[in-house]
């Protein structure tokens, strides 16, 4: 990339910000909010307010720690990305969707329960395998790609075949129990 | 004298179209969706730091933004394509559009996803041609027969009856929700 601005990207890839500033930044503020959010180390003042000198100095600590540790600083800037990129489809997806709706909020959840369903996990089965697919094991290889090589060779062995009747089974219990208890049973 | 053509590549040499529009609409739409979500309320500053983190490092990778490049010029088109169909609609409608629902709303959306995947297709290297067996895409015309077929038995057989006892076939119901109404 050769622009004046892709330059300075690559300025700032040697001065070390994809790899050190912004993940500590994205750690500390995520650890921060969530720490000032839940409380979970107590709350002083007549307010009742976090410890915030607290909360930011264990933000602080785990930042760095995160951004000491190579692997976890190389998983996150491979699978953000992709996140994003998946974020972004999605959007492009409810744009086209909504262009066939009333002129009204965006209410799938509401309106449309077995399609939220549907892409809610399709989302956690997107983002799961995203940062699997970031994460190498030992032999190089990522996560996705050892699960997935163990799917396709252990598909016709009884391992995989009782791993499929166990989902059944668990799957009709629940059916069966919640139609029950719907129906006062 | 300077035109629009002149600008255009100025732009495009500086590296705008590269990483300032991709970091501005990944700073946006993730800084709306933190916002809607609102997970951190006390501290709403974080929402901004986390959206300027994420259009960083999405700019930091040329292969994300080339796909992002390719994607998205192709969901304009398609919008504007959905949007001709919408308008060729309406031009038999009266009132004001009332949207899609039932079955109509249900095949915009499965029409949706597989437009949405079109338009990954080239970024991703996968094409709606691939994703069908191979044995499929060889009897694909006799399959596409029946499915129309079929589709046309449903819709002349399938539907019921309107409160004054009226019968309505499912094609009445389809014309129906393709205007917004719900069934009477």
């Amino acid at each position: 990339m050769v622009t004046p601005l892709g330059k300075a990207i690559e300025f700032f890839r040697d001065f070390g910000l994809f790899d050190v500033v912004l993940p500590f930044l994205l750690v500390f503020s995520i650890l921060f909010g969530v720490l000032e959010k839940t409380k979970i180390l107590g709350v002083e003042g007549k307010d009742r307010h976090a410890k915030k000198n607290l909360n930011a100095m264990i933000s602080f600590v785990v930042g760095l720690i995160v951004v000491a540790t190579a692997n976890v600083v190389e998983t996150i800037n491979k699978a953000l990305p992709n996140v994003i990129l998946f974020l972004i489809v999605l959007l492009s997806f409810l744009i086209l969707i909504g262009i066939f709706q009333k002129d009204e909020e965006h209410a799938l959840k509401d309106k449309h329960p077995y399609w939220y369903g549907f892409f809610v996990a399709l989302a956690f089965i997107s983002i799961v395998a995203i940062f699997f697919n970031a994460i190498q094991a030992e032999d190089g290889r990522t996560w996705l790609e050892v699960i997935w090589d163990w799917i396709t060779t252990q598909f016709d062995t009884a391992v995989f075949g009782s791993l499929i009747i166990l989902v059944v089974v668990v799957f009709a219990i629940y059916y069966i129990s919640k139609g029950k208890s719907e129906s006062g049973g | 004298m300077a035109d629009f053509y002149d600008l255009f590549f100025l732009l495009q040499d500086t590296g705008f179209y590269e990483l300032v529009l991709p970091f501005i609409l990944v700073f946006a739409i993730t800084y709306g969706v933190l916002h809607k979500v609102n997970l951190f309320r006390k501290n709403p500053g974080i929402n901004s730091i986390i959206a300027i983190i994420m259009g960083l490092l999405v700019v930091s990778q040329f292969q994300i933004v080339d796909r992002l490049n390719l994607f998205i010029p192709k969901v304009g088109f398609l919008l504007v394509i959905i949007l001709m169909f919408l308008f060729l609609i309406g031009i038999f409608q009266k009132g004001d559009y009332e949207g899609f629902t039932g079955v109509a709303y249900f095949i915009a959306v499965i029409i949706s996803i597989l437009l949405i995947i079109w338009a990954l297709g080239p970024s991703l290297g996968l094409s709606l041609y691939e994703i069908i067996p191979i044995e499929l895409q060889s009897s694909g015309g006799l399959i596409l027969g029946l499915l129309v077929l079929g589709v046309a038995v449903w819709m002349i057989s399938a539907g019921g009856t309107t409160p004054r006892g009226k019968s309505r076939s499912a094609f009445d119901n389809l014309i129906d929700e393709l205007g917004g109404k719900r069934n009477p």
